[in-house]
């Protein structure tokens, strides 16, 4: 699936990467640049947004200080004015379309934390805007990344359901046999645990994929491997089962007679609804009474105890 | 080994240098002080928890105090003692706190312009969380970092904040802006003669592979000794 995503065979309008501290997701977003730029994209603009200055030194660095699709409207902005920067973003691009009613935009915000704290953190503002960019067929992909550690999980729940497409990296701690794996190519490889929920939008269905990805220190992917985690899990589960029942100091099996009565037993639930039911019911209605036995210290009064309500 | 082997703030190329720690981390920030003063580069010096007289009297125990006072006059190291005006906000009603780093935005904005444009500066912050205590919003705080930082590509930035006293969540935002992230904590093992905490580096500089370099470390009355873990 990450490949499908990095090579554009999978179209997804928004793409959310969700991190941590511990788990950082930069390579994988230089990936996503790198490929597109391998790539021919005629009339797509590539508009990677940085929102601090040591995000923006890091682009230039990974750019070899060719400045070529980082756009600095939002560092220019954040936190510095009041004003709502994703309007001035998308006002910036229809300016570049109405000069090429054909362009097209690939933008790359590097870090939704920030953004979400120059909206003193309402999430209103963010939301719209992704929306704004899911609409606008001028925008090809927008890809944001953001951190967990800093983030509500309540807002995140709420970003996520925007998004067609939500990455999570996990483990990116390399195994000696990964590390034994890769050892012959003499570069740097790095590892990603990848949990990608992507939402399909002919057939509205959401697939969940678990996969690893390993690239290079020239952000090439070198390996991917698909996990079926739910299959394994099961197995899991009927394991510990079996070994539950293993130990006991008493019976919970059933013998053929005891599988036999079970299979003979009408539970009360089951009568319901029967019509014989239905006229067991009428005749206690017609037929029923109610007998009273005083106790010893009860007061019993023959008079009527309504016969002041005038009925 | 020493500090000074570990860290060459010399070759740093980090512009933001972030300190956060749950314990006394506040030697890093003495060391720091001394090499701006050693390197003679252009220092300004928000204060926020303790007097200039009590960084005097590291300095004098570290053997600098005629530097550091030299560094005073000619104006290479220049204070901006905010804990007197805290005090002072406290005591008046009509004060807002938002606006507690406005003058020294404005007064760092004017001697950074009228810099040479190669001249390297340092904004070192002692310490952010007790803005953040007096009731500064951290909007603010980032609005001023924010500002700062686009005064000038060659400003290097010192924050020191304590972990036990912040937002955990700034505290991780901060960290995502910085460059260098040092994590300075007690010993998890309890209390030791030998060993006073531990140090962790995240040099997050690097783009393809942030390392992470812990180091235990013993302050002694003249140096720092870091042991890798």
């Amino acid at each position: 699936m990450i490949e499908d995503l990095l090579n554009q065979r999978e179209s997804s309008k928004s793409i959310l990467i969700i991190d941590s501290f511990e788990h950082k997701s930069t390579n994988l977003l230089y990936t996503f640049i790198t490929k597109f730029l391998e790539e021919d994209h005629l009339n797509t603009d590539l508009n990677i947004l940085p929102t601090n200055r040591a995000s923006k030194l890091r682009l230039v660095n990974f750019l070899n200080s060719d400045s070529t699709g980082l756009n600095e409207i939002i560092l220019e902005h954040i936190f510095k004015t009041r004003l709502n920067i994703f309007k001035l973003l998308l006002d910036e691009l229809d300016k570049q379309k109405s000069n090429d009613p054909k362009k097209k935009f690939f933008l790359i915000l590097d870090n939704l934390n920030l953004l979400l704290r120059h909206f003193d953190s309402n999430p209103l503002y963010l939301l719209q805007f992704i929306k704004e960019c899911s609409k606008r067929p001028e925008i090809s992909q927008i890809l944001i990344v953001a951190n967990q550690d800093s983030l509500d999980s309540g807002v995140l729940n709420q970003l996520k359901q925007v998004f067609q497409t939500v990455i999570y990296v996990n483990d990116t701690k390399m195994k000696q046999n990964e590390l034994n794996l890769f050892s012959k190519l003499n570069k740097q490889i790095f590892k990603y645990n990848l949990k990608i929920e992507h939402r399909n939008l002919r057939s509205f269905k959401v697939l969940t994929h678990d996969e690893i990805m390993f690239i290079d220190n020239e952000y090439t992917v070198q390996k991917v491997e698909r996990q079926i985690k739910i299959k394994s899990k099961l197995k899991e589960d009927d394991e510990t089962e079996d070994d539950m029942l293993k130990g006991l100091t008493f019976n919970v099996h059933l013998s053929s007679d005891d599988l036999e009565a079970k299979k003979n037993l009408v539970l009360p639930y089951e009568i319901l609804g029967q019509k014989k039911q239905i006229v067991v019911e009428k005749k206690r209605d017609e037929e029923s009474k109610i007998f009273y036995a005083p106790d010893e210290r009860d007061d019993v009064d023959d008079d009527d105890p309504d016969d002041d309500l005038n009925f | 080994m020493e500090l000074n082997t570990v860290i060459e703030f010399d070759k740093e190329q980090s512009l933001f240098y972030l300190i956060d720690s749950n314990t006394d981390g506040s030697f890093l920030i003495h060391y720091l002080i001394a090499h701006s003063i050693r390197s003679n580069t252009k220092t300004f010096f928000v204060t926020l928890s303790q007097t200039l007289s009590h960084f005097k009297g590291v300095q004098a125990k570290l053997g600098n105090l005629t530097s550091f006072n030299s560094c005073l006059t000619n104006g290479s190291l220049i204070n901006f003692d905010l804990m007197t005006k805290l005090s002072e906000n406290f005591l008046d009603s009509d004060s807002n706190e938002g606006h507690l780093f406005d003058d020294v935005y404005e007064k760092i904005g004017e001697l950074v312009k009228k810099a040479d444009s190669k001249e390297k500066f340092y904004l070192i912050i002692d310490d952010l969380s007790i803005a953040l205590l007096a009731g500064v919003p951290e909007t603010c705080i980032l609005e001023f970092l924010a500002k700062i930082q686009s005064l000038n590509d060659n400003l290097c930035l010192v924050v020191y904040i304590q972990s036990m006293l912040s937002n955990p969540f700034l505290i991780s935002d901060l960290s995502q802006m910085s460059d260098l992230y040092f994590k300075i904590e007690n010993l998890s093992t309890g209390y030791s003669k030998e060993i006073d905490g531990q140090i962790s580096i995240h040099r997050l500089y690097e783009n393809l592979n942030p390392k992470i370099e812990k180091y235990l470390y013993k302050v002694n009355e003249r140096n720092v000794k870091l042991f890798q873990i």
